[in-house]
């Protein structure tokens, strides 16, 4: 009789696995996303930091040269390669600078030398940047040429296909 | 700028700098197999052109909606359709407004049409990726980019 009973699972006992299960699986469900949006940026941040080569250092020169390089772009999950432009070129420091075409103040593209000698220039409104990208007062850009986050690698220059501001340029 | 929500929204920020307008018109074809295999080559080269320059005078030039018509259509019924938008586009105001084509039918029509037609000769068929047909493309694509300019000095 009382082999019986032992071998019986009791309402109680029924009741604990079963929401133990269900509550486990409910909670794996809630919690499995928050990982994933806590994880994205890192899984992100490794694809959008891929580094292009563009050209050989020692082809570098004073006056600024447009190169072009085509990275992959996502916008939304529509994929498609695009092609960037940079000015590339050392500065009066003697450091490398790779600036982006992109005009600060409506995103035309700038020309090197086109209007005026050593100076960019933008064919929308006639906007003025020195020979270091600094945007020339008076002009309806705003700030400096943003700036591609470079590399050198055993001689050849690699940019990144992010550009960004330049503080105390 | 194109019609997009994030470029209309410095469209609408910054009226006063953008001046020009460009609308493509772009036919297209059902009843014919050849016409088809045309003209839906010609939309996508048309696609190509009007990003680029889109792209290299964001900042003051307005890239609309394609004007689409059935090839077989007679295009004078389209004359009247097309001067009233380009009324409302001139109204924003714009002060240049482009008409952008392959369709050699405008040709004739370029007075009557209230925007200044550029018509271009099209490619035929050819490999878009090859390094030829984009270098003829891209001598175009800076013709049309010199065009206008002129308009704006």
């Amino acid at each position: 009789m009382s082999n019986k009973k032992n071998n019986q699972v009791s309402r109680r006992q029924f009741l604990n696995y079963t929401l133990t299960g269900v509550g486990g699986f409910m909670g794996a469900a809630l919690i499995a996303p928050m990982v994933g949006f806590a994880v994205d940026p890192l899984l992100k941040g490794e694809k959008s930091g891929d580094f292009v080569y563009v050209l050989d250092v020692d082809e570098i020169t004073e006056t600024p040269q447009k190169v072009s390089f085509q990275v992959d772009q996502t916008d939304g999950w529509y994929e498609s390669k695009v092609e960037k432009n940079a000015f590339v070129f050392y500065d009066s420091n003697g450091d490398i600078l790779a600036l982006s075409p992109v005009c600060t103040h409506l995103g035309c593209t700038v020309d090197w030398a086109t209007e005026k000698e050593n100076e960019f220039f933008c064919p929308c409104h006639d906007g003025r940047y020195n020979a270091e990208g600094e945007n020339i007062a008076g002009t309806p850009p705003t700030e400096p040429l943003h700036e591609y986050t470079f590399k050198v690698e055993e001689g050849k220059l690699y940019l990144s296909p992010e550009t960004h501001a330049r503080g105390g340029a | 700028m194109k019609y997009i929500e994030e470029d209309i929204k410095m469209y609408i920020a910054e009226k006063e700098y953008i001046d020009t307008a460009i609308i493509p018109l772009v036919p297209y074809a059902i009843d014919d197999d050849q016409e088809m295999i045309l003209t839906s080559f010609q939309q996508e080269l048309m696609t190509l052109y009007s990003h680029q320059l889109e792209q290299r005078l964001k900042g003051r030039l307005f890239l609309f909606p394609v004007y689409t018509y059935l090839n077989n259509s007679l295009i004078e019924n389209e004359i009247d359709r097309i001067n009233q938008l380009i009324d409302e586009v001139k109204k924003q105001p714009f002060n240049e407004v482009f008409l952008l084509t392959f369709d050699k039918q405008w040709r004739k029509h370029g007075t009557s049409l209230k925007g200044e037609l550029v018509w271009l000769p099209a490619i035929k068929n050819g490999n878009l990726q090859s390094n030829e047909v984009r270098e003829v493309i891209q001598s175009q694509i800076i013709d049309i980019e010199e065009l206008i300019k002129e308009s704006w000095s």
